[in-house]
């Protein structure tokens, strides 16, 4: 999950019909998150509903998704640490935590627990 | 997923690519190893609880093979792709099954019998009286409705531990393809 701008998280729909800068900004956010995932070569789902919180994504590629959280710094993102995996064998959810450890040229610099 | 027969391959390590005869290899449908065994670049899955397995197996994987590991030790290759979390064995639940404190064949038998199939075959086995023995004929007693194949590469005496499990065959590789062959025959 991507945060959503610091100024727009936690507001209500109703809200939001109320405060059309708010709008503004949150579709420019989004924008800007889709451009971002568009320079993956696996295509990336972005969850359409929407969430007070921020923008849910789904990856199809480990290493894209590694490549993309530790690079949120530099594109201005912050992600709640958490993460969710698809299991092939029982198509059930699996929720992790993680935590970013090292430099983003190394490739066990997050810690999922 | 086929469900026509799901093979394991056991802690043994008496069966090896060397002395694994193509006729046995053709009727692997479905074949789950326990850890690093010699055979598990032809396995379709590998189960692991050791966490230096663990980290071997996935430099050394073969493409077809997913890496099935509890779940805090997938935890350090959740980015990484062929390798899955184990299921939740919610039939073993009762039993106090603790995917960390068992061998990788019985983990790998547990799969498996989780993934169901209505015959499970067993290959290279190790039995060994205290707790591996007692732990196969528990799972065996949770799932009568599987018939489970205990094969041995060359014909033996019986084993008579199994005497009182009514859902086990022992067989050797000869008596094991015969039933193969009936049994898809069937389908």
């Amino acid at each position: 999950m991507i945060e959503w701008p610091a100024t727009c998280r936690n507001r209500s729909e109703r809200t939001l019909k109320a405060r059309p800068d708010l709008v503004h900004k949150i579709n420019e956010f989004t924008a800007r998150v889709i451009d971002i995932c568009k320079k993956y070569k696996k295509p990336i789902q972005i969850d359409q509903n929407y969430n007070m919180i921020g923008i849910k994504t789904w990856w199809a590629d480990g290493e894209e998704l590694y490549h993309f959280l530790m690079t949120q710094d530099e594109n201005n993102l912050q992600v709640i640490p958490e993460l969710g995996v698809i299991n092939s064998l029982s198509e059930r959810l699996v929720m992790f935590k993680f935590q970013v450890i090292g430099p983003k040229d190394k490739k066990d610099s997050i810690l999922v627990y | 997923m086929s469900n026509k027969i799901i093979s394991i391959v056991g802690d043994l390590g008496e069966l090896t690519p060397q002395n694994l005869s193509a006729n046995l290899s053709a009727r692997f449908d479905t074949l789950i190893v326990a850890g690093q065994h010699a055979l598990h670049k032809q396995a379709d899955y590998s189960c692991v609880n050791n966490a230096e397995q663990l980290d071997k197996l996935m430099r050394e994987r073969a493409e077809k093979t997913t890496i099935i590991a509890p779940r805090n030790q997938y935890a350090k290759y959740v980015f990484y792709n062929k390798i899955e979390c184990l299921p939740l064995f919610e039939d073993l639940d009762p039993y106090n099954f603790d995917p960390l404190d068992c061998s990788q064949q019985i983990l790998a038998l547990a799969t498996a019998c989780w993934i169901g199939s209505p015959v499970v075959a067993l290959f290279d086995f190790m039995l060994e009286p205290k707790k591996e023995t007692p732990a196969l004929k528990a799972i065996l007693k949770i799932y009568p409705n599987t018939v489970f194949l205990f094969v041995r590469l060359k014909k033996g005496n019986k084993i008579t531990v199994f005497n009182d499990v009514t859902n086990l065959k022992q067989m050797d590789e000869t008596e094991f393809s015969a039933f193969y062959n009936q049994h898809i025959k069937k389908k």
